[in-house]
């Protein structure tokens, strides 16, 4: 067949849509929507699990953390000492943090003392971040800010754990590169932490351990084991599996919660497509019997499943990009999102794996495909006379 | 060239052989049909017109015997040989006209050609052509549900047209119009087999096979030919 053929083929599939325009349209909103729905989900669990690679990149190798009982402890600063001996470790830094509940707005925070490596990940939207030392000043993350109502210059009030409350200027508002973890951070310095959570002496939250080889991370970690049975060294590899872990669980939760639209789709799209309709099957034998071969008739009903399917792929697509970067997930965000009150504001970076894209495509285009073609061949191949009759 | 277009020899077709429905249609049916003919296939309903119709025009396969089309026994063709000859050798018009609901009248006419090289504009042109020259060319742009019986008719004559065939085969045409429209009909068909086009029809119609230029008629009864008489 020449070129002119098949355009005059797509042509009559066109009008054939057109002609049951109710029918086609009733697929193509629940196709679109179907793959809507999946792609929100695959882009924005996508996007997480880059969102979290963006935030351990510039985070230690590795981790400590005291257990008592089997619970997170503070831990001994002057072990730091001992593992800064270790050969391959280039430096140790303890770390103060901790979870601060704001019954005022009834959110969590988490409170950092300030550091460099905050100051590196962090882009400032307003003013700065405190220094290490200083005290009295904070600078919040954008979403506490909006939830406490304050500005630069303002006043925030915290308890302290000693039930004193303690002042701070704001003097910065910042978004992280990544606002997955850091929408609630709020950072004061060290001495303003410790005043806080009432730290004693001597003890930090964590400690951060700098690797020159990051493949020497396990060996060191085992060392600190060995060395201070109550520790627990975390890799940076094994936090990138939990985040994934968490996110495709999530994912999967939504996804288990959307199984019953998907199987009611699929019902719907094989009833649709695949039942050729008395009208559907006489049409076939008068074409047949005018003069269209098989492939003609085969042809046209690719063309048709492949103009539903794509088309509809494609919005469902694009309605899924707005929907995930656009309108911050707005349908989803609740499930997959943190564990917090304050929800990060979700500007995420677009991250399109091609491969998961291809995948929806093969999921959802080509079955749709094959369930329109294969009883409009059943039908093509009887003779025109018996199609007509029957 | 030879004489004899169409010839069958003891063509037989079963429908649904072998099985508790088991039809026996056509049975040992030989006839030889040549160019230019007018031939009716006549006789009462059940007598097995429209599956010799159907087998002549390669719409279906006999069970035994042969169909020689223009010197070519296409008993077994494969389907895609069948549906050249189909395209290029007849037009068909059907006893419900079987024309395309939702698509307009030019539409419908340029339907069986759609699958070949043919360029789209030329085909429009040569659609409207054939409709003017059946006085259609009013209602090209309608769509065929909104047609009357005989505007409908008309519209499948044009149809069966498009592929200028050499033969035009006709199953019971007369069924549904008054007389009048029959008449008109059977004018059209007229002209057609004046054009050198040989024409086939089956019917039971007196007004189709009571006419002077009829020059074979087929009478047939219980899927057998009970007489051949040439004019």
């Amino acid at each position: 067949m020449s070129l002119n053929s098949h355009i005059n083929v797509l042509d009559f599939t066109l009008q054939s849509l057109l002609r049951r325009k109710f029918k086609n349209l009733g697929i193509l909103l629940v196709f679109t929507l179907i793959v809507f729905i999946t792609g929100s989900i695959l882009f924005l669990s996508y996007s997480f699990k880059q969102e979290a690679m963006l935030i351990l990149k510039g985070s230690p190798e590795l981790i400590v953390q005291k257990m008592s009982g089997g619970r997170h402890e503070l831990i001994p600063v002057k072990i730091s000492k001992y593992i800064a001996g270790i050969p391959g470790v280039s430096s140790v830094e303890p770390h103060y943090w901790g979870y601060y509940y704001d019954a005022l707005i009834k959110a969590n925070y988490t409170v950092v003392a300030a550091s460099t490596p905050l100051s590196r990940n962090n882009r400032m939207l307003l003013g700065r971040l405190p220094e290490k030392d200083e005290t009295g000043v904070v600078a919040l993350g954008r979403e506490v800010a909006k939830a406490r109502f304050v500005d630069l210059g303002g006043t925030v009030a915290l308890l302290s754990s000693a039930g004193e409350l303690l002042d701070f200027e704001v003097v910065g508002i910042f978004e992280a590169e990544s606002e997955l973890l850091t929408a609630d951070l709020v950072v004061i310095g060290l001495p303003d932490v410790i005043k806080l959570f009432r730290i004693p002496d001597g003890l930090a939250t964590d400690l951060a351990v700098s690797v020159s080889n990051e493949t020497e991370a396990p060996v060191i970690a085992a060392k600190i084991r060995t060395e201070f049975p109550d520790t627990r060294p975390i890799l940076k590899n094994e936090i990138i599996r939990t985040y994934d872990a968490v996110f495709g669980w999530r994912s999967g939760l939504i996804v288990t919660l959307f199984a019953g639209a998907l199987v009611a789709f699929i019902i719907l799209a094989w009833d649709k497509a695949s039942g050729l309709s008395a009208e559907e099957k006489k049409e076939i034998g008068i074409l047949k019997a005018i003069g269209w071969e098989t492939s003609d008739i085969l042809e046209m009903k690719f063309w048709e499943g492949l103009a539903i399917s794509l088309s509809s792929f494609l919005l469902g697509v694009i309605l899924a990009y707005i929907h995930v970067y656009l309108f911050g997930a707005s349908f989803f965000a609740p499930a997959l999102k943190g564990w917090s009150v304050i929800y990060p504001d979700f500007r995420l970076v677009p991250f399109i794996d091609p491969y998961q894209i291809a995948m929806l495509m093969s999921l959802t285009v080509i079955p749709y495909i094959a369930s329109t073609i294969i009883p409009s061949w059943k039908a093509a191949i009887t003779d025109p006379d018996e199609v007509m009759r029957g | 060239m030879n004489k004899t277009i169409i010839r069958t020899e003891n063509l037989t077709k079963y429908y649904n052989k072998g099985m508790a429905n088991e039809v026996l249609a056509v049975h040992s049916v030989s006839v030889g049909i040549e160019r230019g003919d007018f031939a009716v296939l006549k006789g009462p309903s059940g007598s097995g017109k429209t599956t010799l119709l159907s087998l002549v025009g390669c719409m279906t396969r006999p069970t035994s015997g042969s169909i020689t089309v223009e010197e070519r026994d296409i008993s077994h063709f494969p389907e895609r040989f069948l549906t050249d000859i189909r395209r290029k050798t007849f037009g068909f018009i059907f006893q419900q006209f079987h024309l395309i609901q939702g698509m307009s009248v030019l539409q419908n006419v340029m339907v069986p050609l759609f699958p070949t090289d043919i360029d789209i504009t030329l085909l429009k042109k040569r659609a409207a052509d054939i409709l003017e020259g059946l006085g259609m060319s009013k209602r090209k742009d309608f769509p065929v549900q909104g047609l009357s019986g005989g505007e409908q008719q008309r519209t499948a004559i044009a149809r069966a047209l498009i592929n200028d065939p050499e033969v035009v085969l006709a199953d019971e045409p007369t069924a549904h119009l008054d007389t009048a429209l029959s008449q008109d009909y059977m004018g059209v068909m007229k002209e057609l087999w004046d054009r050198g086009k040989t024409v086939i029809i089956a019917s039971h119609d007196p007004l189709v096979f009571d006419n002077e230029y009829v020059t074979l008629t087929v009478e047939m009864r219980d899927g057998m030919v009970k007489s051949i008489s040439r004019r």
